[in-house]
């Protein structure tokens, strides 16, 4: 069967959002152990805010922002508050988060209700292109575009600034960042605050493709989980790949058997975890 | 000695407990009209769910999302066994039960290769594929519609003088009952006591001389074979199982009733349960914010009392406790004590 | 030909490209008490986990009482009469003196991975538990939580508990480190109570308890064997001095 460029597009865009809500997520467990379940209200949050911005103030550019800066403030709310205390215990992060991600589904069902809400996109990128000999839709393509040019940017920080190399050096052993005499717990609440701001920005940049609607969050949450583990907790590559399986893997599902579409995926994680507990760039923990 | 008198001194305390508490669960239904009646049977029922999952998380410390696998797993055996053919409870029952434990006994290999943060991911992942599964065999388990119809099983012998809701209510009891006294000899016995000593650093434990893999594997079993009858129970009680009762929501419901109550307590589990539904059904008739407020309780709980609602008590003993042993301790006190050692881990 | 306790053959440990262990090799015979010294780093705490089957060499082999125990993992190296203790006391700080006491004695003693036992009706480990808390002066602390205890005190439980298993060869992991100066001459004395049987191999920056103790010495340095002999003859011997030398000058420390 030939790969059908539209599905490779929607699959792709796709990615990017996954992207966006995965990577803060794989490096804050891989920095800290830590499970934040919250991630996908962070998106949910996101998509609300941006599609309120943008009906009050008719900027979608300023609705991407105040949607990111939004889900920044609660990142920060949930990090400063209450993550100090919960050092590598998975049980209350668990229990935290969900909390946090109950509160969250129902503050917003209550103020933006429980229908799906859809954000336009801009003039400039409504519309279909013909692309390869398919019509796509713009918006889509330039979703990929920013999912590409934002990996850019995470990977850039990452891996060639010093502060990355502190994060990766946390990743691989915290103690050792310690030993150093850098503070970790400064380096995870960075990691999380920018974490939390990327979620944002795939919210508010979702909203356009997917809308925005109670049980979003939980949607994106076990996708980015996937992509998560499938990528290896704390890989910033293996995000980008299993982003883009993920991705793609879910688009050709839905086209040639919807039936099976949410649960592809999972086999898949069950498949490569099975064979490989890390992940599949993840580093074996000793 | 003072010390054996006051252990005497609490058991007596506790057995008295445990004589209210049975006397009162057996007069329940002539109290209770039918809708608390049934709020107290899924009460007992999510409880041993949630006791069954604490086994790993509380005892074992494996943090496991997927634990409705079990739930859902228990429920689909005895309702398929129920519905198309007719089998009767005791052995539906007892072939749920080896429904759960064959199916952790076929995923424990891959999930207990992790442990931490991965051993949740990884029994998520493994418990969305069976929701999938269940899902696509539309033939069998009915898709998204599941099995609706399944007759509630009645004791026999009461069935005259009992109306269906008092009457299941007395077979959930017994099934309960017993099945947390096998678990309360699992954890007291020399199982039980590797268990807790795992959960807080297995490689200490190897060097002891125990098969720490084969322990956590057989726990993982159990705890699959809990899970299942408690699932079972669950869909007699409704008379429905569909794809939602594997859904990781049902597990995180019950990670959350066990930490509530007190993961790693015995009796946590239940009153975490008791808790949650209580809430859940009395915060629902005055508004529409339930989910809200389940939220704020979690939230409050890892605030305020991050060890659960069961060790309240004891960490007031725990302090009693401290100025004793100071006193105690008091020739050896100038001794270095290093405040907060980091454990061996590796 | 007499039966070695310990023979470790060409023992070399990488790990990530970094050489801990270099080509150890050893003979420890049954009954001896061969201290391991070396400066920090040095590779003694890898060396005992490669003995104890915690970390895999990655050349070499570990040959305890005459059986090939390189391959097998470290519960079942217990089996063979092997123990090991670790720097930070490895205790259950969660669980009581008492329950801890009880772990180590109910090892492999009812079936089924002892889910056949309830652990409050074997009275004689009851009993056994109480004589071995009464040997150890921690009866006053059997129902505390480890956690609760002193340092010295949760010293106290990991040997009691590896003691009450009788092993045949016993690993310590710098069991002095900690302990207040005026604990150090009653720690020896329980040391030296150890019957002759049990084979000792202990690591330790204490050259008191290393003097009071010991009847050979290995010296590690960077991961290799740098000297062996009896206590004396390694103290006048001018490499150690300078490995230690050149180790405290570079660490600030001894
Ligand atoms: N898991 C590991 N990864 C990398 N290096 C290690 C690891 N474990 C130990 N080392 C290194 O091996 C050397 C020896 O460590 P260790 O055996 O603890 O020494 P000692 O007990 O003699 O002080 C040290 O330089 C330490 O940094
Ligand atoms: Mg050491």
């Amino acid at each position: 069967m030939p790969l059908n460029t539209a599905s490779v597009v929607i699959g792709l865009s796709y990615a990017s959002l996954l992207f966006l809500v995965a990577v803060g997520l794989s490096v804050v467990f891989g920095l800290m152990r830590f499970v934040n379940l919250a991630t996908g209200s962070l998106y949910l949050i996101g998509g609300y805010l941006a599609w309120t911005i943008a009906g009050e103030l008719g900027s979608f550019w300023l609705a991407l922002l105040g949607g990111a800066l939004g889900a920044l403030a609660v990142g920060v709310v949930i990090e400063r508050g209450f993550l100090e205390r919960l050092h590598r215990n998975e049980l209350l992060q668990v229990c935290l988060t969900l909390g946090v991600a109950y509160v969250v589904q129902d503050v917003t069902r209550w103020i933006w209700g429980g229908d799906p809400l859809r954000l336009r996109p801009p003039e400039s990128l409504r519309g279909s292109i013909l692309l390869l000999g398919s019509i796509v839709p713009t918006y889509r393509v330039a979703l990929i575009v920013a999912g590409v040019v934002l990996a850019g940017l995470v990977w850039y920080l990452l891996e060639r600034t010093k502060w990355g190399a502190y994060v990766r050096a946390g990743v691989d052993d915290l103690e050792m960042l310690e030993c150093l005499g850098i503070n970790g717990r400064r380096v995870f609440a960075i990691v999380f605050a920018l974490g939390a701001l990327l979620c944002g920005l795939g919210g508010a940049l979702g909203t356009p493709v997917t809308g925005v609607a109670p049980g979003a969050d939980i949607q994106i949450l076990l996708m980015a989980l996937i992509v998560v583990v499938l990528g290896g907790l704390g890989s910033v590559s293996g995000a980008v790949v299993a982003s883009v399986v993920v991705g793609l893997v879910d688009s050709m599902v839905r086209t040639y058997w919807p039936e099976a579409s949410f649960f592809a995926v999972w086999v898949l994680a069950a498949l490569v975890l099975a064979v490989r507990p890390q992940g599949l760039l993840g580093r074996v923990t000793a | 000695m003072p010390m054996e008198q006051m252990s005497r001194l609490r058991q007596r305390w506790q057995l008295l407990a445990y004589v209210v508490a049975v006397a009162a669960l057996l007069l329940a239904p002539a109290v209770l009209s039918t809708y608390p009646l049934s709020v107290l049977t899924e009460i007992l029922i999510f409880g041993l769910f949630a006791m069954s999952l604490n086994l790993l998380l509380g005892y074992t410390g494996l943090p496991t999302l997927g634990h409705s696998a079990f739930f859902g797993a228990g429920g689909y055996v005895v309702g398929l066994l129920a519905k198309y053919y007719q089998v009767p409870l005791g052995p539906a029952l007892l072939l749920a039960i080896l429904a759960g434990v064959v199916l952790a006994l076929v995923t424990g290999p891959i999930v207990l290769r992790t442990s931490g943060a991965y051993f949740l991911m990884l029994t998520l992942s493994l418990t969305q594929v069976l929701f999938g599964v269940v899902w696509l065999a539309r033939g069998v388990t009915g898709g998204d519609d599941g099995l609706p119809g399944i007759p509630t099983p009645q004791l026999a012998f009461l069935a005259g003088s009992l109306e269906p809701t008092a009457n299941f209510y007395y077979l959930a009891l017994a099934i309960v009952v017993v099945a947390i006294a096998s678990m309360a000899w699992v954890v007291r016995s020399s199982f039980g006591l590797a268990l807790l000593a795992i959960r807080e650093n297995e490689r200490v434990v190897e060097g002891l001389g125990y098969p720490t893999w084969l322990v956590k594997y057989a726990v993982y079993a159990l705890a699959g074979g809990y899970g299942a009858l408690a699932g079972a129970l669950y869909t007699f009680f409704k008379g429905y199982v569909g794809p939602g009762q594997l859904s990781w929501l049902v597990a995180g419901e019950g990670l959350v009733m066990t930490i509530v109550g007190g993961a790693g307590t015995f009796w946590g589990p239940m009153v975490g349960a008791a808790v949650v539904l209580l809430l859940r059904y009395e915060v629902s008739t005055f508004t529409q914010r339930w989910l809200l407020i389940l939220g704020l309780i979690f939230i409050a709980t890892v605030v305020l009392m991050p060890r659960g609602i069961v060790r309240l008590p004891e960490r007031l003993r725990e302090v009693r406790a401290r100025v004793r042993r100071e006193e105690l301790l008091e020739p050896v006190a100038g001794e270095r004590q290093p405040a907060e050692q980091v454990v061996e881990r590796s | 030909m007499a039966e070695t306790a310990l023979q470790l053959e060409h023992i070399t440990k990488t790990i990530g490209g970094l050489t801990i262990l270099d080509d150890v090799s050893l003979t420890v015979m049954p009954g001896e008490r061969r201290a391991v010294i070396g400066p920090n780093g040095a590779g003694k705490t890898t060396l005992l986990n490669v003995i104890a089957g915690f970390l895999p060499p990655s050349r070499g082999r570990v040959v305890v009482f005459g059986r090939d125990v390189t391959r097998l993992p470290a519960h079942r190296r217990v089996d063979v009469g092997l123990l090991k203790t670790n720097q930070q006391p490895a205790v259950f700080r969660e669980l009581t003196v008492r329950q801890n006491i009880l772990l180590a004695l109910l090892r492999g003693r009812h079936p089924l991975l002892g889910l056949t036992a309830l652990v409050s009706l074997d009275r004689e480990v009851q009993r056994q538990a109480e004589d071995v808390l009464e040997e150890w002066d921690l009866l006053a602390v059997a129902d505390d939580e480890v956690r609760h205890l002193p340092h010295g005190y949760q010293r106290r439980v990991e040997l009691a508990a590896r003691f009450a298993m009788q092993p045949r060869l016993l690993l310590l992991d710098e069991p002095a480190a900690g302990l207040a100066a005026e604990e150090i001459p009653g720690f020896i004395e329980r040391l030296r109570r150890l019957p002759r049987e049990v084979t000792v191999v202990l690591v330790e920056h204490s050259m008191r308890v290393v003097f009071a103790f010991a009847d050979r010495v290995t010296v590690l340095h960077h991961g290799a064997v740098l000297a062996d002999g009896t206590p004396e003859a390694v103290q006048q011997d001018e490499r150690v001095q300078e490995a230690y030398l050149s180790g405290a000058m570079r660490r600030g420390h001894a």
